[in-house]
């Protein structure tokens, strides 16, 4: 997350709440918790981070929480520390062992992975 | 093959004085090597246990029970399957109701999954429900259905799945039936040591 362009970037620190409806166009980094409806072009959810709502990303990277809704356009990696639970819709999708992930999964048929 | 023989049977009698020597070393080198001669059983229990093989071409259909060692699948099996594992290679299809401790696949398996351990490879597909305590999925394998956590518990008892119960196919969990408690036992306490105080 050390990128220097940082436009459309949200970056959610640890202990921070937010609730409500988010639409970031790059990367949102997540180690804080957020309620509501989010939805970014690529989403890394940190060790303290909790998602609850629905989640919309091409990309996610889970190593903190997610309830309810996600819907991952392109890759979902749900690390080791991960917690995914609710109703999951992926593209591609790998789990490490130990992720825990609790739910529905629909596999989307993907449209533009090559 | 069949005239080799013969021609060592007719030819080298005296080799056969050998021969009956050479069956009770194997038998001693077996033996050493599996561990199981006297005390050594107690020592080294668990052994390698051959798995069970159904190959590529070969359609099963029927209930299978294995409750250790391996089973490996790359044919086609439907039924009720319960083992201490199994492994579904890249051909392999397996369908039914699979209650077993590690489960790796990397061919195509559905139907209603109980486990502890599962690996699902990057090319396979899973589908229908699964029950599991650890799972990894590799970059590209998919899963469709339901997912749950037998460690949450919550699975088991919202879904009445709890009549299987995965822990009985760790291994060394031997079949030990259930000692029934008599149930008089724990009712006998009597009150009559009460009663000696107050003399």
């Amino acid at each position: 997350m050390a990128e220097e362009n940082q436009n459309g970037c949200l970056i959610v620190g640890e202990g921070v709440v937010l609730s409500g409806k988010f639409s970031v166009p790059d990367v949102a980094s997540i180690s804080g918790k957020i309620d509501g409806e989010l939805s970014a072009r690529e989403i890394i959810v940190g060790t303290t981070g909790v998602l609850n709502g629905k989640i919309t990303a091409d990309v996610m990277d889970v190593r903190g929480e997610v309830h309810q809704d996600l819907v991952s356009n392109k890759s979902l990696l749900i690390r080791s520390s991960g917690r995914v639970t609710g109703t999951i819709s992926y593209v591609e999708l790998e789990i490490e062992k130990g992720g825990d992930i609790h739910g529905t999964l629909v596999k989307l048929e993907n449209k533009t992975v090559g | 093959m069949f005239s080799k023989k013969k021609v060592e049977n007719e030819g080298n009698t005296l080799l056969k004085t050998d021969s009956d020597q050479s069956p009770s070393e194997i038998d001693i080198r077996e033996e050493a090597a599996r561990g199981t001669r006297g005390q050594a059983m107690n020592m080294h229990p668990p052994k390698i246990i051959k798995p069970s093989i159904v190959s590529e071409g070969f359609e099963f259909i029927g209930d299978i029970n294995k409750t250790n060692g391996p089973l490996n699948v790359d044919g086609t099996i439907s039924g009720n399957i319960t083992v201490d594992s199994i492994s579904i290679g890249v051909n392999g299809v397996v369908s039914g109701v699979i209650v077993a401790r590690s489960i790796n696949v990397k061919g195509k398996l559905s139907g209603k999954i109980f486990c502890t351990e599962i690996v699902v490879g990057g090319l396979s597909t899973v589908e229908g429900e699964l029950t599991y305590s650890s799972i990894t999925i590799q970059r590209g394998g998919v899963f469709k259905g339901d997912l749950h956590n037998a460690k949450a518990g919550t699975a088991k008892q919202d879904d009445g799945l709890g009549e299987i119960d995965i822990s009985q196919f760790l291994p060394n969990t031997g079949q030990a039936e259930t000692d029934d408690v008599l149930p008089g036992a724990v009712t006998q306490q009597d009150g009559h040591g009460a009663d000696a105080p107050d003399k």
